[in-house]
Protein backbone atom coordinates (compact mmCIF):
# COMPACT_ATOMS: atom_id res chain seq x y z
CA UNK A 1 0.00 0.00 0.00
CA UNK A 2 0.93 3.59 -0.98
CA UNK A 3 0.22 6.95 1.25
CA UNK A 4 1.41 9.84 0.08
CA UNK A 5 1.55 12.23 2.98
CA UNK A 6 -0.52 15.83 2.46
CA UNK A 7 1.14 17.86 4.79
CA UNK A 8 4.21 19.44 3.71
CA UNK A 9 5.47 19.39 7.45
CA UNK A 10 5.65 16.23 10.12
CA UNK A 11 5.33 18.46 13.23
CA UNK A 12 3.53 17.42 16.34
CA UNK A 13 0.69 19.84 15.24
CA UNK A 14 0.41 18.00 11.70
CA UNK A 15 0.54 14.54 13.03
CA UNK A 16 -3.35 13.99 13.95
CA UNK A 17 -4.48 14.98 10.61
CA UNK A 18 -2.02 12.91 8.57
CA UNK A 19 -3.24 10.02 11.16
CA UNK A 20 -6.96 11.00 10.12
CA UNK A 21 -6.34 9.30 7.05
CA UNK A 22 -3.43 6.69 7.67
CA UNK A 23 -4.81 4.14 9.92
CA UNK A 24 -1.62 1.71 10.07
CA UNK A 25 -3.40 -0.89 12.79
CA UNK A 26 -5.57 -1.94 9.98
CA UNK A 27 -3.36 -2.37 7.34
CA UNK A 28 -3.74 -5.75 5.49
CA UNK A 29 -0.65 -5.25 3.23
CA UNK A 30 2.56 -6.76 3.17
CA UNK A 31 4.23 -3.21 2.88
CA UNK A 32 3.61 0.16 3.39
CA UNK A 33 5.45 2.77 1.52
CA UNK A 34 4.87 6.42 2.66
CA UNK A 35 5.53 9.05 0.17
CA UNK A 36 7.22 11.94 1.25
CA UNK A 37 6.69 14.22 -1.82
CA UNK A 38 4.98 17.00 -0.17
CA UNK A 39 7.47 17.01 2.87
CA UNK A 40 9.84 19.77 3.67
CA UNK A 41 9.84 19.53 7.41
CA UNK A 42 10.06 17.31 9.65
CA UNK A 43 11.04 17.15 13.69
CA UNK A 44 11.60 15.00 16.44
CA UNK A 45 7.65 14.57 17.08
CA UNK A 46 7.42 13.28 13.32
CA UNK A 47 10.84 10.91 14.43
CA UNK A 48 8.80 9.71 17.02
CA UNK A 49 6.07 9.13 14.62
CA UNK A 50 7.97 7.48 12.01
CA UNK A 51 8.92 5.09 14.82
CA UNK A 52 5.45 4.25 16.21
CA UNK A 53 4.90 3.30 12.77
CA UNK A 54 7.99 1.20 12.36
CA UNK A 55 7.33 -0.67 15.87
CA UNK A 56 3.27 -1.50 15.11
CA UNK A 57 4.15 -2.81 11.26
CA UNK A 58 7.25 -4.71 12.94
CA UNK A 59 4.79 -6.55 15.39
CA UNK A 60 2.79 -7.30 12.34
CA UNK A 61 5.42 -8.48 9.96
CA UNK A 62 4.42 -5.66 7.79
CA UNK A 63 7.89 -4.00 6.30
CA UNK A 64 8.04 -0.25 5.62
CA UNK A 65 9.55 2.27 3.27
CA UNK A 66 9.36 5.82 2.75
CA UNK A 67 10.07 6.74 -0.87
CA UNK A 68 10.74 10.38 -2.33
CA UNK A 69 12.22 11.80 0.55
CA UNK A 70 13.36 15.45 0.13
CA UNK A 71 17.71 15.80 1.06
CA UNK A 72 17.12 18.24 4.35
CA UNK A 73 14.28 15.81 5.50
CA UNK A 74 17.15 12.81 4.63
CA UNK A 75 19.67 14.57 6.31
CA UNK A 76 17.53 14.08 9.54
CA UNK A 77 17.65 10.15 8.86
CA UNK A 78 21.06 10.52 8.63
CA UNK A 79 21.48 12.63 12.01
CA UNK A 80 19.69 10.08 13.74
CA UNK A 81 21.12 7.39 11.71
CA UNK A 82 17.42 6.09 11.55
CA UNK A 83 18.72 5.41 7.55
CA UNK A 84 20.43 2.50 9.26
CA UNK A 85 17.42 0.54 9.83
CA UNK A 86 14.91 2.12 7.48
CA UNK A 87 14.18 1.75 3.41
CA UNK A 88 14.75 5.57 2.63
CA UNK A 89 14.80 6.21 -0.50
CA UNK A 90 15.92 9.71 -1.85
CA UNK A 91 14.07 11.64 -3.92
CA UNK A 92 14.44 15.10 -6.22
CA UNK B 1 -40.39 30.90 9.99
CA UNK B 2 -43.39 32.76 9.02
CA UNK B 3 -44.72 30.60 6.43
CA UNK B 4 -44.84 28.32 9.12
CA UNK B 5 -47.46 29.15 10.64
CA UNK B 6 -48.91 25.95 12.94
CA UNK B 7 -51.96 28.13 14.35
CA UNK B 8 -55.15 26.37 14.19
CA UNK B 9 -58.69 28.08 14.98
CA UNK B 10 -61.02 25.96 17.20
CA UNK B 11 -64.64 26.73 17.17
CA UNK B 12 -66.76 25.64 20.08
CA UNK B 13 -69.60 26.98 19.00
CA UNK B 14 -73.23 25.29 18.87
CA UNK B 15 -74.41 28.15 16.51
CA UNK B 16 -74.83 26.20 13.12
CA UNK B 17 -75.38 29.09 10.83
CA UNK B 18 -72.40 30.75 12.25
CA UNK B 19 -70.48 27.84 11.74
CA UNK B 20 -71.07 27.46 8.02
CA UNK B 21 -70.72 30.64 7.57
CA UNK B 22 -67.39 30.85 9.09
CA UNK B 23 -65.80 27.49 7.13
CA UNK B 24 -67.18 28.88 3.97
CA UNK B 25 -65.44 32.40 4.42
CA UNK B 26 -61.97 30.95 5.72
CA UNK B 27 -62.37 27.96 2.50
CA UNK B 28 -63.49 31.02 -0.04
CA UNK B 29 -61.09 33.32 0.89
CA UNK B 30 -57.80 31.15 1.43
CA UNK B 31 -57.48 31.86 5.16
CA UNK B 32 -54.65 30.14 6.23
CA UNK B 33 -56.03 28.52 9.46
CA UNK B 34 -57.09 25.40 10.57
CA UNK B 35 -60.75 24.62 11.90
CA UNK B 36 -61.04 22.00 14.31
CA UNK B 37 -64.90 21.37 15.74
CA UNK B 38 -64.21 18.90 18.02
CA UNK B 39 -61.28 18.47 20.11
CA UNK B 40 -60.72 18.18 24.13
CA UNK B 41 -58.54 21.06 25.70
CA UNK B 42 -55.72 19.29 26.34
CA UNK B 43 -55.26 19.21 22.12
CA UNK B 44 -54.51 23.64 22.78
CA UNK B 45 -51.54 25.00 22.27
CA UNK B 46 -50.64 28.34 23.08
CA UNK B 47 -50.99 29.81 19.59
CA UNK B 48 -53.86 28.12 18.45
CA UNK B 49 -57.41 30.86 18.20
CA UNK B 50 -60.44 29.90 20.06
CA UNK B 51 -63.69 31.09 19.00
CA UNK B 52 -66.42 30.37 22.19
CA UNK B 53 -70.15 31.25 22.23
CA UNK B 54 -71.91 31.66 25.44
CA UNK B 55 -72.47 27.89 25.98
CA UNK B 56 -69.25 26.29 25.77
CA UNK B 57 -68.24 29.51 27.54
CA UNK B 58 -70.56 28.11 30.26
CA UNK B 59 -69.20 24.94 30.29
CA UNK B 60 -64.93 25.37 30.27
CA UNK B 61 -64.54 28.91 31.74
CA UNK B 62 -63.06 31.44 30.29
CA UNK B 63 -59.89 31.39 32.87
CA UNK B 64 -59.57 27.56 32.22
CA UNK B 65 -59.39 28.54 28.79
CA UNK B 66 -57.06 30.98 29.20
CA UNK B 67 -55.06 28.72 31.17
CA UNK B 68 -54.50 26.79 26.81
CA UNK B 69 -54.16 29.69 25.33
CA UNK B 70 -54.20 33.92 24.81
CA UNK B 71 -56.23 34.04 21.66
CA UNK B 72 -59.83 33.68 22.65
CA UNK B 73 -62.22 34.96 20.33
CA UNK B 74 -66.20 36.14 21.81
CA UNK B 75 -68.65 35.09 19.76
CA UNK B 76 -71.88 37.04 21.08
CA UNK B 77 -75.25 37.08 20.49
CA UNK B 78 -77.92 39.43 21.52
CA UNK B 79 -78.87 38.28 24.59
CA UNK B 80 -75.52 39.02 25.51
CA UNK B 81 -75.65 42.68 24.80
CA UNK B 82 -74.41 43.77 27.87
CA UNK B 83 -71.68 46.11 28.03
CA UNK B 84 -70.36 45.45 31.13
CA UNK B 85 -70.29 42.01 30.26
CA UNK B 86 -68.23 42.59 27.10
CA UNK B 87 -65.78 45.35 29.24
CA UNK B 88 -65.24 42.51 31.38
CA UNK B 89 -64.56 39.69 28.63
CA UNK B 90 -62.15 42.58 26.78
CA UNK B 91 -60.79 43.38 30.23
CA UNK B 92 -59.71 39.62 30.82
CA UNK B 93 -59.57 37.45 28.51
CA UNK B 94 -60.68 37.90 25.29
CA UNK B 95 -58.96 38.52 22.46
CA UNK B 96 -61.30 39.85 19.86
CA UNK B 97 -65.61 39.92 19.88
CA UNK B 98 -67.36 38.61 16.48
CA UNK B 99 -70.77 38.90 16.56
CA UNK B 100 -73.05 35.91 15.76
CA UNK B 101 -74.91 37.65 13.18
CA UNK B 102 -71.58 37.14 11.04
CA UNK B 103 -70.27 40.39 9.20
CA UNK B 104 -68.11 38.72 6.59
CA UNK B 105 -65.35 41.53 5.71
CA UNK B 106 -65.05 42.36 9.51
CA UNK B 107 -64.40 38.52 10.45
CA UNK B 108 -61.28 38.20 7.56
CA UNK B 109 -59.78 41.31 8.54
CA UNK B 110 -59.96 39.91 12.57
CA UNK B 111 -58.62 36.76 11.14
CA UNK B 112 -55.80 38.29 8.82
CA UNK B 113 -55.18 40.82 11.71
CA UNK B 114 -55.40 37.40 14.22
CA UNK B 115 -52.89 35.72 11.89
CA UNK B 116 -50.34 38.40 11.50
CA UNK B 117 -49.76 39.08 14.93
CA UNK B 118 -49.65 35.31 16.06
CA UNK B 119 -46.46 35.06 12.53
CA UNK B 120 -45.03 37.50 14.69
CA UNK B 121 -45.30 36.32 18.06
CA UNK B 122 -44.11 32.84 16.70
CA UNK B 123 -41.25 34.02 15.06
CA UNK B 124 -40.08 35.49 18.28
CA UNK B 125 -41.10 32.62 20.20
CA UNK B 126 -38.97 30.36 18.12
CA UNK B 127 -36.23 33.00 18.33
CA UNK B 128 -36.14 32.58 22.07
CA UNK B 129 -36.72 28.62 21.94
CA UNK B 130 -33.69 28.59 19.78
CA UNK B 131 -31.38 31.37 21.69
CA UNK B 132 -32.61 29.51 24.85
CA UNK B 133 -32.09 25.79 24.36
CA UNK B 134 -28.50 27.18 23.55
CA UNK B 135 -25.97 26.88 26.62
CA UNK B 136 -23.58 29.29 25.26
CA UNK B 137 -23.86 32.79 26.66
CA UNK B 138 -25.89 35.30 24.06
CA UNK B 139 -26.25 38.99 25.03
CA UNK B 140 -27.37 41.79 22.43
CA UNK B 141 -26.30 45.83 23.52
CA UNK B 142 -27.32 48.61 22.54
CA UNK B 143 -24.64 51.22 20.99
CA UNK B 144 -24.04 52.23 24.16
CA UNK B 145 -23.03 48.97 25.57
CA UNK B 146 -26.57 48.71 27.78
CA UNK B 147 -27.88 44.97 27.91
CA UNK B 148 -30.87 44.80 25.57
CA UNK B 149 -30.98 41.08 25.51
CA UNK B 150 -29.94 38.00 26.91
CA UNK B 151 -30.77 34.60 26.94
CA UNK B 152 -30.87 31.55 29.75
CA UNK B 153 -27.43 30.47 28.91
CA UNK B 154 -26.32 34.10 30.16
CA UNK B 155 -28.37 34.17 32.92
CA UNK B 156 -27.22 30.63 34.09
CA UNK B 157 -23.42 31.33 33.09
CA UNK B 158 -23.96 34.68 35.47
CA UNK B 159 -26.11 33.89 38.38
CA UNK B 160 -27.98 36.76 37.59
CA UNK B 161 -32.04 37.49 37.10
CA UNK B 162 -32.79 38.78 34.10
CA UNK B 163 -34.36 42.34 35.45
CA UNK B 164 -30.65 42.79 37.23
CA UNK B 165 -29.05 42.71 33.52
CA UNK B 166 -31.71 43.97 31.20
CA UNK B 167 -30.92 47.72 31.08
CA UNK B 168 -27.59 47.71 33.20
CA UNK B 169 -24.43 47.59 31.04
CA UNK B 170 -22.23 43.95 31.40
CA UNK B 171 -19.27 45.82 33.63
CA UNK B 172 -21.28 44.46 36.97
CA UNK B 173 -19.20 40.90 35.44
CA UNK B 174 -15.69 42.75 35.09
CA UNK B 175 -13.40 40.91 37.31
CA UNK B 176 -9.86 42.23 38.27
CA UNK B 177 -8.50 39.78 35.11
CA UNK B 178 -7.79 42.28 32.60
CA UNK B 179 -6.17 45.77 32.26
CA UNK B 180 -8.05 48.91 31.13
CA UNK B 181 -5.92 48.37 27.70
CA UNK B 182 -7.72 45.15 27.05
CA UNK B 183 -11.75 47.05 27.57
CA UNK B 184 -10.07 50.29 25.54
CA UNK B 185 -8.97 47.36 22.50
CA UNK B 186 -11.96 45.77 22.23
CA UNK B 187 -14.43 48.53 22.25
CA UNK B 188 -12.04 50.36 19.64
CA UNK B 189 -12.70 47.09 17.38
CA UNK B 190 -16.21 46.93 17.48
CA UNK B 191 -17.33 50.32 17.38
CA UNK B 192 -15.03 50.19 14.39
CA UNK B 193 -17.57 47.97 12.45
CA UNK B 194 -14.85 44.96 13.25
CA UNK B 195 -15.50 41.58 15.18
CA UNK B 196 -13.87 41.15 18.47
CA UNK B 197 -12.40 37.61 19.21
CA UNK B 198 -10.71 36.90 22.89
CA UNK B 199 -11.24 35.50 26.19
CA UNK B 200 -12.69 36.86 28.63
CA UNK B 201 -12.44 36.55 32.81
CA UNK B 202 -15.72 37.22 34.11
CA UNK B 203 -16.76 37.24 37.60
CA UNK B 204 -20.61 35.82 38.42
CA UNK B 205 -23.17 37.28 41.05
CA UNK B 206 -21.28 34.85 43.54
CA UNK B 207 -18.53 35.92 43.47
CA UNK B 208 -16.85 33.18 40.91
CA UNK B 209 -14.58 33.43 38.22
CA UNK B 210 -16.12 32.70 34.81
CA UNK B 211 -13.29 32.09 31.91
CA UNK B 212 -15.10 32.80 28.56
CA UNK B 213 -14.20 32.35 24.83
CA UNK B 214 -16.04 34.92 23.18
CA UNK B 215 -17.11 37.08 19.49
CA UNK B 216 -18.49 40.34 19.34
CA UNK B 217 -20.30 41.19 16.26
CA UNK B 218 -21.16 44.89 15.44
CA UNK B 219 -24.80 44.36 13.63
CA UNK B 220 -26.78 47.09 11.95
CA UNK B 221 -30.03 47.73 12.51
CA UNK B 222 -32.30 50.16 13.13
CA UNK B 223 -29.39 51.66 15.31
CA UNK B 224 -26.05 49.44 15.99
CA UNK B 225 -25.94 46.55 18.08
CA UNK B 226 -23.47 44.37 19.33
CA UNK B 227 -23.99 40.68 19.46
CA UNK B 228 -21.76 38.59 22.17
CA UNK B 229 -21.41 35.03 21.85
CA UNK B 230 -19.50 33.33 24.49
CA UNK B 231 -18.52 29.60 25.58
CA UNK B 232 -17.86 29.38 28.75
CA UNK B 233 -14.45 27.30 29.07
CA UNK B 234 -13.93 27.53 33.33
CA UNK B 235 -13.68 24.13 33.39
CA UNK B 236 -11.04 23.41 30.80
CA UNK B 237 -9.25 26.98 32.27
CA UNK B 238 -8.99 25.06 35.19
CA UNK B 239 -7.59 22.22 34.39
CA UNK B 240 -4.74 23.96 32.07
CA UNK B 241 -3.78 25.52 35.26
CA UNK B 242 -3.70 22.68 37.01
CA UNK B 243 -1.52 21.08 34.41
CA UNK B 244 0.33 24.37 34.39
CA UNK B 245 1.14 24.13 38.00
CA UNK B 246 2.17 20.55 37.52
CA UNK B 247 4.45 21.51 34.41
CA UNK B 248 6.14 24.33 36.52
CA UNK B 249 6.49 21.85 39.47
CA UNK B 250 8.56 19.38 36.62
CA UNK B 251 10.61 22.76 35.50
CA UNK B 252 11.28 23.61 39.29
CA UNK B 253 12.60 19.67 39.77
CA UNK B 254 14.50 19.40 36.04
CA UNK B 255 15.57 23.03 37.09
CA UNK B 256 17.08 21.53 40.33
CA UNK B 257 19.06 18.69 38.52
CA UNK B 258 21.12 21.13 36.45
CA UNK B 259 25.20 21.18 37.02
CA UNK B 260 26.55 24.44 37.91
CA UNK B 261 29.14 25.71 35.84
CA UNK B 262 32.88 24.46 36.77
CA UNK B 263 36.24 25.53 36.77
CA UNK B 264 39.45 24.52 37.83
CA UNK B 265 43.31 24.42 37.22
CA UNK B 266 42.68 22.00 34.15
CA UNK B 267 39.07 23.24 33.27
CA UNK B 268 36.32 25.19 32.35
CA UNK B 269 32.48 24.63 31.82
CA UNK B 270 29.92 26.94 30.63
CA UNK B 271 26.49 26.08 29.62
CA UNK B 272 23.23 27.15 28.97
CA UNK B 273 19.75 25.92 27.68
CA UNK B 274 17.12 27.89 26.20
CA UNK B 275 13.55 26.54 26.41
CA UNK B 276 10.63 26.61 23.60
CA UNK B 277 8.14 26.21 26.70
CA UNK B 278 8.00 25.69 30.00
CA UNK B 279 8.85 22.11 29.48
CA UNK B 280 12.36 21.27 27.73
CA UNK B 281 13.52 18.48 26.07
CA UNK B 282 17.33 19.27 26.25
CA UNK B 283 19.48 18.19 28.84
CA UNK B 284 22.68 19.17 30.32
CA UNK B 285 25.39 17.64 32.51
CA UNK B 286 28.76 18.16 33.66
CA UNK B 287 30.44 16.27 36.15
CA UNK B 288 34.28 15.47 37.70
CA UNK B 289 34.67 11.88 37.44
CA UNK B 290 38.44 11.52 38.30
CA UNK B 291 41.92 13.23 38.79
CA UNK B 292 41.79 14.82 35.70
CA UNK B 293 38.97 13.46 34.42
CA UNK B 294 35.75 14.64 33.27
CA UNK B 295 31.83 13.53 32.50
CA UNK B 296 29.51 15.88 29.92
CA UNK B 297 26.52 14.76 27.90
CA UNK B 298 23.93 16.66 26.27
CA UNK B 299 20.56 15.04 25.56
CA UNK B 300 17.15 15.25 23.90
CA UNK B 301 14.00 14.12 24.41
CA UNK B 302 11.33 13.92 21.81
CA UNK B 303 8.29 16.35 22.38
CA UNK B 304 8.23 18.82 25.01
CA UNK B 305 5.54 18.18 27.14
CA UNK B 306 5.46 16.46 30.28
CA UNK B 307 5.74 13.59 29.17
CA UNK B 308 9.18 14.20 27.85
CA UNK B 309 10.03 15.65 30.93
CA UNK B 310 9.33 12.70 33.39
CA UNK B 311 11.32 10.65 30.91
CA UNK B 312 13.95 13.20 31.09
CA UNK B 313 13.76 13.07 34.88
CA UNK B 314 14.05 9.03 34.99
CA UNK B 315 17.33 9.86 32.34
CA UNK B 316 19.27 12.53 34.54
CA UNK B 317 19.13 9.81 36.98
CA UNK B 318 21.12 7.63 35.01
CA UNK B 319 23.45 10.29 33.69
CA UNK B 320 23.97 11.65 37.40
CA UNK B 321 25.13 8.43 38.54
CA UNK B 322 27.71 7.66 35.41
CA UNK B 323 30.29 7.43 38.06
CA UNK B 324 29.09 4.08 39.50
CA UNK B 325 27.85 2.70 35.37
CA UNK B 326 31.24 3.62 33.85
CA UNK B 327 31.85 2.23 31.06
CA UNK B 328 30.02 4.85 28.33
CA UNK B 329 28.30 2.07 26.69
CA UNK B 330 26.90 1.20 29.48
CA UNK B 331 25.21 3.92 30.26
CA UNK B 332 23.78 4.35 26.58
CA UNK B 333 22.89 0.72 27.07
CA UNK B 334 20.67 1.43 30.23
CA UNK B 335 19.13 4.23 28.19
CA UNK B 336 18.45 2.36 25.31
CA UNK B 337 17.43 -0.33 27.60
CA UNK B 338 14.95 2.37 29.64
CA UNK B 339 13.30 3.86 26.70
CA UNK B 340 12.48 0.30 24.34
CA UNK B 341 10.57 -1.06 27.32
CA UNK B 342 8.86 2.22 28.16
CA UNK B 343 8.33 2.32 24.34
CA UNK B 344 6.93 -1.16 24.25
CA UNK B 345 4.46 -0.52 27.57
CA UNK B 346 3.13 2.70 25.88
CA UNK B 347 1.14 3.57 23.04
CA UNK B 348 3.55 7.41 22.60
CA UNK B 349 7.06 6.56 21.54
CA UNK B 350 10.16 8.82 23.11
CA UNK B 351 13.05 8.53 21.53
CA UNK B 352 16.30 10.20 22.74
CA UNK B 353 19.29 11.73 21.01
CA UNK B 354 22.50 12.62 23.07
CA UNK B 355 26.14 12.57 23.38
CA UNK B 356 28.26 11.42 25.86
CA UNK B 357 31.75 12.14 26.54
CA UNK B 358 34.29 11.37 29.01
CA UNK B 359 37.52 14.14 28.90
CA UNK B 360 40.56 12.10 30.39
CA UNK B 361 42.98 14.57 30.34
CA UNK B 362 45.69 11.86 31.91
CA UNK B 363 45.69 10.06 28.44
CA UNK B 364 44.88 13.23 26.41
CA UNK B 365 42.06 11.74 25.11
CA UNK B 366 37.64 12.24 24.69
CA UNK B 367 35.87 9.23 24.93
CA UNK B 368 32.41 9.70 23.63
CA UNK B 369 29.06 7.96 22.35
CA UNK B 370 26.78 9.99 20.02
CA UNK B 371 23.81 8.01 19.92
CA UNK B 372 21.67 10.08 16.40
CA UNK B 373 22.86 13.72 17.37
CA UNK B 374 24.40 16.38 15.57
CA UNK B 375 28.45 16.17 15.78
CA UNK B 376 29.93 17.00 18.66
CA UNK B 377 32.86 19.12 18.00
CA UNK B 378 36.52 19.63 19.63
CA UNK B 379 38.85 22.42 18.35
CA UNK B 380 42.21 22.02 19.00
CA UNK B 381 43.68 25.83 19.17
CA UNK B 382 47.11 25.23 18.73
CA UNK B 383 46.53 23.76 15.36
CA UNK B 384 43.10 25.32 14.53
CA UNK B 385 41.64 22.17 13.46
CA UNK B 386 38.01 21.03 14.15
CA UNK B 387 37.33 17.34 14.85
CA UNK B 388 33.72 16.48 14.53
CA UNK B 389 32.70 13.73 17.02
CA UNK B 390 30.18 12.33 14.69
CA UNK B 391 26.90 9.91 15.43
CA UNK B 392 28.48 6.39 16.02
CA UNK B 393 24.86 4.75 17.15
CA UNK B 394 21.45 4.72 16.39
CA UNK B 395 18.90 7.42 18.40
CA UNK B 396 17.97 5.58 21.85
CA UNK B 397 14.50 3.87 22.12
CA UNK B 398 14.50 2.51 18.33
CA UNK B 399 16.19 -0.81 18.73
CA UNK B 400 16.88 -2.74 21.83
CA UNK B 401 20.22 -5.21 21.93
CA UNK B 402 22.26 -2.45 19.92
CA UNK B 403 25.88 -3.04 20.47
CA UNK B 404 27.13 -0.20 21.89
CA UNK B 405 30.90 1.14 21.09
CA UNK B 406 32.54 4.29 22.61
CA UNK B 407 34.81 6.25 20.05
CA UNK B 408 38.14 7.30 21.15
CA UNK B 409 39.82 10.80 19.90
CA UNK B 410 43.16 11.89 20.97
CA UNK B 411 43.65 15.58 21.83
CA UNK B 412 46.87 17.42 20.96
CA UNK B 413 47.05 20.66 23.36
CA UNK B 414 44.57 23.15 24.56
CA UNK B 415 40.88 22.45 23.35
CA UNK B 416 37.16 23.12 23.32
CA UNK B 417 34.60 20.37 23.14
CA UNK B 418 31.02 21.85 22.19
CA UNK B 419 28.38 20.53 22.30
CA UNK B 420 24.66 21.83 21.00
CA UNK B 421 21.29 20.82 19.98
CA UNK B 422 20.09 20.03 16.69
CA UNK B 423 17.56 23.11 17.60
CA UNK B 424 21.11 25.75 17.91
CA UNK B 425 22.02 24.15 14.44
CA UNK B 426 18.85 24.70 12.73
CA UNK B 427 18.62 28.10 14.33
CA UNK B 428 21.70 29.30 12.85
CA UNK B 429 21.81 27.13 9.69
CA UNK B 430 19.30 26.98 7.27
CA UNK B 431 20.96 24.28 5.16
CA UNK B 432 22.82 21.51 7.35
CA UNK B 433 22.75 18.82 4.98
CA UNK B 434 26.75 19.14 5.26
CA UNK B 435 28.24 21.11 6.99
CA UNK B 436 31.88 22.06 6.76
CA UNK B 437 34.29 22.33 9.28
CA UNK B 438 34.26 26.83 7.93
CA UNK B 439 30.33 26.71 8.62
CA UNK B 440 31.05 25.01 12.25
CA UNK B 441 33.93 27.79 12.82
CA UNK B 442 31.85 30.93 11.74
CA UNK B 443 29.24 29.77 13.73
CA UNK B 444 31.02 29.25 17.24
CA UNK B 445 33.96 31.42 16.84
CA UNK B 446 35.54 34.85 16.04
CA UNK B 447 38.80 35.52 15.07
CA UNK B 448 40.07 31.59 17.14
CA UNK B 449 38.11 33.06 19.63
CA UNK B 450 34.67 31.01 21.41
CA UNK B 451 31.41 33.17 21.18
CA UNK B 452 29.71 31.57 23.40
CA UNK B 453 28.75 34.53 25.62
CA UNK B 454 27.25 36.37 22.36
CA UNK B 455 25.46 32.99 21.43
CA UNK B 456 24.09 33.21 24.99
CA UNK B 457 23.15 36.81 25.14
CA UNK B 458 21.54 36.53 21.66
CA UNK B 459 19.67 33.13 22.01
CA UNK B 460 18.56 33.58 25.87
CA UNK B 461 16.92 36.80 24.73
CA UNK B 462 14.81 35.48 21.70
CA UNK B 463 11.11 35.02 22.36
CA UNK B 464 9.60 32.26 19.49
CA UNK B 465 11.42 29.87 19.18
CA UNK B 466 10.97 26.44 17.07
CA UNK B 467 12.84 24.20 19.91
CA UNK B 468 14.73 24.14 22.76
CA UNK B 469 18.38 25.55 22.39
CA UNK B 470 21.41 24.20 24.44
CA UNK B 471 25.26 25.21 24.12
CA UNK B 472 28.05 23.40 26.31
CA UNK B 473 31.22 24.21 26.50
CA UNK B 474 34.32 22.83 28.11
CA UNK B 475 37.52 24.25 27.76
CA UNK B 476 40.51 22.39 28.59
Amino acid sequence: MIFEIQQEEITLSKIDQINKKLNVSEIKDIKLILDFSKVKIMDSEGISWIVNILNTLDRKGITLEIINVKSEVYKIFEITMLDTILNIKLGT
Amino acid sequence: MKNNLKTSTRLLSKNKDFNDKFVKLVDDKKIPINIDYDFGLEFLTKIDIVIVDKEYYMEYGLEKLYDKTKYIIYLIDESDYNIEFIEELYANYVFDIFHSSFIPDEVERKLWGLIKLLSEENTDQILDIILDSIEDSIAITNDEGILEYVNKGFLKTTGYALDEVIGKNPRVLKSDGHTPGFYKDLWETITHGNIWNGDFINISKSGELIYEEASIYPIELSSRKYLKIAHNITKKKFLENKVKLSMSLAKNVLGTSAPVNYRDSRVKFEYFVKYMNELGGDFIWFDKIGKNKYFTALVDVTGHDLSSTLILMTIINFIKEYKNIRPLAKLAEQINKYLNDFNEKSDIVKLISGIFCVVDLNVSQVQYINAGHPSGLIFEKETSQLIELKRNTLLLGVREELPFEASIVGINGKSDLILYSDGLLEYYLNDYTEISPEAYKKMFYHENKLKFLTIQKELMNKDHIKDDLSLAHLRF
